[in-house]
């Protein structure tokens, strides 16, 4: 298969995924014993309310007609209307999708940066204590529930400490007296270009540790990706005569061994974006960040149709497309990958 | 995988200090599952049995890890949830390999329109966020353990899969497989005999490595109230109650949620080490 | 090459995005120097969503926020109907024709002055959409403008209107000059949606976000008047994290919030920061147990179910002590709630010997369903499962969706849950509420769920309610006939009145709960505390 064949390849996978996603999606949450037009109607409604949310959602009509319809709207960009929230789901989505986005960038930014120092530092001190405690470390960070390490940490730097605060993405108070300019919808980026310093502060201190409770999944996986590509590059023979030269050690790690490293880790980086794509889920609920995973489990918890399927579209085609990113660099970086 | 191999990994696993951690970890929750009757101070609250004067309750001498919003011993619930966790992480594992294991043989052995399609249909569930199915699913099946289980299972078992279609595949081309073809031996037997005994050991340690993944898994399950229902004691249960609570009385999402991180420690502490031994280039799964 | 390619697009973009934010920074004026006194601010912590911010067919939480942006023509005060919008009313003896004489001097937001005409097209417009709570306008025959001030309402059958016109759910009064201008009904809750209101009440809308935030400004000709002490801006912040809201309430950050944890209360109350305002609200939790379905078909068994349910547990262990032992089907405090009806207690010898003579002594197995997520009602079935293991009861407990449980119930009751739990408040304070929706025959079953059929029963009700508007004592007289024969028959357990928790930060003074408007803070009454 040539390249631009398995990129095809992989869009229409992609594209199948999606749909049978929405087929599924869809007939199940008709299918089993739920009651849309009660969760559209509210509390305590009247039979007529009832049957009146059964028309406007068409439940009345066969299933399949009700796909049509479904369908129909979808091509035309239109995600239909949250069950639950009464709100278009693509506003729904669209909101809170930069939250998420925010959350993701601060986190993977943490996560390359203690992951690499880390992991140079145990490949240069191989098998040393340093090392074996770096390991552990890695391995912990990838074993953590997620939902309740952010549990610890607003026990110790809220409540113990009172450093940070305990969930939210930024104060209320702070934004009604420095009102933000929201340009890209990433509250720090939009603070800091417009030099709403207030907003900046308090959004940085808002997110250091929903950010610091996803990281730890991806700091695992860099530290012992960027570890055991250095142990392999430090063994190559031109940094055994850049040794020999007497360059210092400090130079060979950052310049020569590093930079053959990176590029390696950089792809878990990649792997690891769809997995903090997911990981935020449980991550927002706990920080209750305004985000896609928190909308998206309580769509999911209250069988909200046209909102699941939406949040599954914007979810599954991120999975798929970093997915596929991630694996062209890799084959164009290693080319016996090729299929 | 031969006896003298088996030998040889145990010996590697024992010698590095953090497997024969893991080991140990691992070895010391399974005692505690079995004998969770008598290791439990209280095994009727660790059922579910209310003990409502001795609500919220810090750590002390008699509870340990102090009691939850019904009295009970925290402590206990510990000790009886690693049952659950333990029936979960065997139970999703092999739920998984059950469907994975068959279809990969088949497609490596059979090859061409059989091949294609198992293989696009494990490519469609692996190119979907992995919790994000199994959190589908389980809501659609209904809240249970049961079904937790089976959510995580259907996620799971495309990664068999694709590990034992490439081993299945290997083997085909081997001369004594080929032999077996020319001698007139049916296709299930050759299966059964050459095939799957020589391409299931990779699998079987990819799935022990997996039980901590699962055990994590199901407990995002459970703390969003679709695994296990109260009053049973699931560390992942007792992690969202305790949720409400974390303020005030810290040790009640606290002890459950160190037990899940502990565990899923140990297993990928072991599980670590012998991926190193096996095949370091095997590509780490992802939540 | 490449490499330098690569740095050239990223200064690029990164030039762009400054250029861009510089751009946007530069029209936002900056008023250099301008220092004005800060509006004094309240804000209310409160725990979901807003759904729909028109009046008409708002049927949910909502309420928190229209109550502050709108008024009714009346207003349930413990008990009583006081004025609002209307400052008197009066009827014909078989209360069939109502006359309301309407405040003077009112204004919209708009500025438009508020008259009779509003009243008609707002409740009009309520009726016509027929959703939300548009059903309490059922005896409605014809609403008549008799002059800017007075309105007349001609009824179908004889009702109790004052009070319906207090409900908090569908009665609110819209400006109909302005909303008439925007279009057709459905372009106009659109409108509405977009962040608009249309109201008399004491606070404009200034910005609103369904997930977010509601912030709303003091609205100065407000006919009530200011004093220097209430707020200029009160805002509801959705914090759906109870811990969260309690951190924010000792702290300051918010000023008065709700459902907290109940086994944090008792700390709180001695929190100097804080005060803790617990009142009995309208809600009572029911046990609603499947009569047509063995065992629980069997009156005997019920009963028995009844006296094994241990009651002073739940109030004391669920609630932390802050609600009652339900004992009856009317929450207390409400008309139609009577202290003086046989009521069940905790009684296992009892429980037991009702089994026997029922020929239940062996035990059997029952399905409960309650609302997955709320909290109280896992803890009350996890009791209610301890206690009646006691009575050879084995009790299978199931978390589903509201929606999921209740289209479960409704489908066929033969093979249904035996035991649901759920929750009841009023649209509007009157005992037929409860005792309409719940136990009065059905012919597919919607809201009584123990698919209860009774026809004494439903005749005593269906009596009582015609009579609310002219005799009140006869009526009660006859609800307390029904609920009588609903202890007799236990076709429910009548579980807990919670109380409505508030906690309060001690710099405002002025909080009064009113059940009548479930979770609603009415802004105008707070003031700063001195």
């Amino acid at each position: 298969m040539k390249l631009w064949e398995y990129i095809i390849y992989r869009l229409i996978l992609a594209f199948v995924v999606i749909f049978f996603v929405i087929v599924i999606v869809f007939f199940v949450s008709h299918v089993i014993p739920s009651n849309p037009a009660a969760l559209w109607a509210g509390a305590h409604p009247t039979p007529e309310e009832i049957e009146k949310a059964k028309e406007m959602l068409h439940l009345n009509d066969p299933l399949i007609v009700q796909f049509y319809y479904y369908l129909s709207d979808l091509l035309h960009g239109d995600l239909g209307v949250s069950i639950r929230t009464h709100n278009p789901v693509l506003e729904d989505i669209s909101k809170a999708f930069t939250a998420t986005l925010e959350l993701i960038i601060v986190a993977e930014f943490f996560a390359i940066i203690v992951g690499i120092a880390l992991g140079v530092y145990s490949a240069v001190k191989k098998n040393s204590w340093v090392d074996n405690l770096s390991r552990l470390f890695a391995i912990s960070g990838v074993s953590l529930p997620a939902f309740w390490f952010g549990m610890i940490l607003q026990l110790l730097f809220f409540k113990q400490l009172g450093w940070l605060p305990l969930s939210g993405r930024v104060d209320t108070v702070v934004m009604l007296e420095h009102p933000l300019h929201v340009i890209t919808g990433l509250y720090i980026f939009d603070s800091l270009i417009t030099g709403n310093w207030a907003v900046f502060k308090n959004a940085i201190w808002h997110i250091i540790l929903p950010a610091a409770t996803l990281a730890m999944y991806p700091v695992g996986l860099i530290t012992r990706q960027v570890r055991s590509m250095m142990i392999e590059v430090l063994q190559e023979n031109y940094i055994r005569t850049a040794r020999a030269y007497g360059v210092p050690n400090w130079k060979i790690y950052m310049k020569y061994a590093l930079k053959n490293a990176i590029a390696p880790a950089l792809i878990v980086v990649g792997l690891s974006l769809a997995y903090t794509l997911v990981g935020a889920f449980l991550v927002e609920i706990i920080f209750n960040w305004p985000g896609l995973g928190r909308y998206a489990t309580y769509a999911i918890l209250s069988m909200d149709y046209p909102a699941i399927i939406g949040v599954v579209i914007i979810a599954a085609s991120a999975y798929v497309f970093i997915n596929l990113i991630v694996d062209l660099i890799q084959m164009y970086l290693d080319p016996r990958i090729r299929v | 995988m031969k006896k003298e191999e088996i030998i040889r990994v145990m010996k590697i696993l024992v010698r590095n200090k953090l497997s024969l951690l893991g080991l140990i970890i691992i070895i010391g929750l399974v005692i505690t599952a079995l004998f969770a009757p008598w290791l439990a101070p209280y095994p009727e609250q660790a059922k579910g049995e209310p003990n409502l004067e001795e609500k919220l309750q810090p750590p002390s001498s008699k509870h340990w890890f102090g009691t939850d919003y019904m009295g009970r011993d925290v402590l206990s619930r510990v000790i009886y949830g690693a049952r659950i966790s333990l029936i979960v992480a065997v139970a999703v594992v092999s739920l998984g390999l059950l469907i994975g294991v068959p279809l990969g043989l088949l497609a490596g052995f059979k090859g061409g329109a059989v091949d294609i399609i198992i293989m696009r249909i494990t490519d469609i569930f692996l190119s979907f966020p992995p919790l994000l199915l199994a959190l589908l699913i389980s809501v659609t099946l209904g809240r249970g353990l049961e079904n937790a289980i089976i959510a995580l299972a259907v996620s799971w078992w495309p990664w068999y899969t694709r590990l034992i279609r490439g081993m299945a595949i290997s083997i085909k081309e081997k001369p004594y497989v080929e032999v077996a073809k020319s001698l007139g031996i049916s296709n299930w037997k050759i299966i059964a005999r050459h095939i799957l005994p020589n391409a299931i050991s990779p699998v079987i340690v990819q799935g022990t490595m997996d039980m901590g993944s699962a055990i994590l898994e199901a407990s995002a399950l459970s703390f969003l109230g679709l695994g296990v229902q109260p009053p049973t004691a699931d560390w992942g249960l007792m992690v969202s109650q305790g949720k409400d609570y974390l303020l005030n009385f810290w040790w009640y999402p606290t002890f459950p949620g160190l037990a899940i991180f502990i565990t899923v420690v140990a297993f990928n502490l072991v599980g670590d080490t012998l991926r190193e031994i096996l095949d370091p280039r095997l590509r780490r799964r992802f939540l | 090459m490449d490499k330098k390619i690569l740095v050239a697009t990223i200064v690029v973009i990164v030039i762009i995005i400054a250029a861009v934010g510089a751009y946007f920074a530069m029209s936002g004026e900056k008023k250099p120097g301008e220092q004005k006194p800060t509006p004094s601010t309240v804000i209310y912590g409160y725990m979901v969503e807003m759904i729909t911010l028109d009046p008409s067919t708002e049927f949910s939480n909502s309420i928190v926020t229209l109550a502050n942006l709108y008024e009714d023509l009346t207003k349930y005060v413990d008990g009583n109907i006081e004025p609002w919008l209307a400052t008197s009313w009066e009827s014909n003896s078989d209360a069939t024709v109502w006359t309301f004489h309407l405040r003077e001097n009112v204004k919209f937001h708009s500025g438009n002055p508020f008259t009779a005409e509003d009243v008609k097209w707002s409740i009009e417009r309520t009726m016509r959409m027929g959703q939300g709570a548009a059903f309490i306008w059922d005896p409605v025959k014809e609403i008549k403008v008799i002059d800017d001030h007075t309105v007349e309402f001609d009824l179908k059958y004889s009702a109790n209107l004052p009070l319906i016109a207090s409900a908090s759910y569908g009665a609110w009064i819209m400006d109909s000059k302005l909303l008439s201008s925007i279009g057709n009904d459905t372009q106009i809750a659109d409108y509405l949606n977009k962040g608009h209101d249309a109201g008399t009440g004491p606070y404009y809308l200034a910005s609103y976000d369904a997930k977010t935030q509601v912030v709303m400004k003091k609205f100065d000709d407000y006919w009530g008047g200011w004093n220097d002490k209430q707020f200029d801006i009160a805002i509801i912040k959705i914090v759906p994290d109870a811990s969260l809201r309690e951190q924010m309430v000792t702290s300051n950050q918010i000023q008065i919030t709700r459902e907290l944890p109940l086994d944090d209360i008792p700390e709180l109350e001695n929190n100097p920061n804080v005060k803790v305002d617990a009142t009995p609200s309208y809600q009572e939790l029911y046990g609603m147990l499947n009569t047509v379905k063995a065992p629980l078909n069997n009156k005997l068994v019920r009963q028995a179910l009844a006296y094994a349910t241990p009651y002073d547990d739940l109030v004391k262990y669920v609630l932390n002590g802050y609600g009652e032992v339900a004992k009856c089907p009317i929450p207390k405090g409400m008309p139609g709630y009577f202290d003086d009806l046989p009521t069940y207690s905790y009684d296992i010898t009892k429980a037991k010997q009702l089994l026997d003579q029922a020929g239940y002594s062996n035990g059997f197995h029952l399905l409960l369903t309650y609302t997955a997520g709320d909290e109280a009602e896992k803890k009350v079935a996890e009791l209610l499962k301890s206690s009646w293991s006691k009575i050879g009861v084995d009790l299978e407990i199931r978390a589903l969706n509201w929606e999921q449980q209740w289209s479960f119930a409704t489908s066929d009751p033969s093979k249904a849950q035996d035991v649901l739990i759920f929750y009841w408040w009023p649209t509007y304070p009157t005992p037929y509420d409860f005792l309409f929706n719940m136990f009065h025959s059905e012919e597919q079953p919607f809201f009584n769920l123990a698919y209860y059929n009774n026809s004494e029963f439903d005749h005593l009700i269906d009596q009582a309610v015609a009579l609310e508007g002219t005799d009140m004592q006869k009526a009660l007289s006859l609800y307390h006939q029904a609920e009588e024969i609903l202890m007799e028959d236990s076709p429910a357990l009548f579980l807990y009145n919670p109380d409505d928790v508030y906690v309060l930060s001690n710099t405002i003074t002025g909080f009064k709960d009113n059940p009548g408007y479930p979770q609603v803070v009415f802004f105008y009454d707070l003031q700063k505390a001195s």
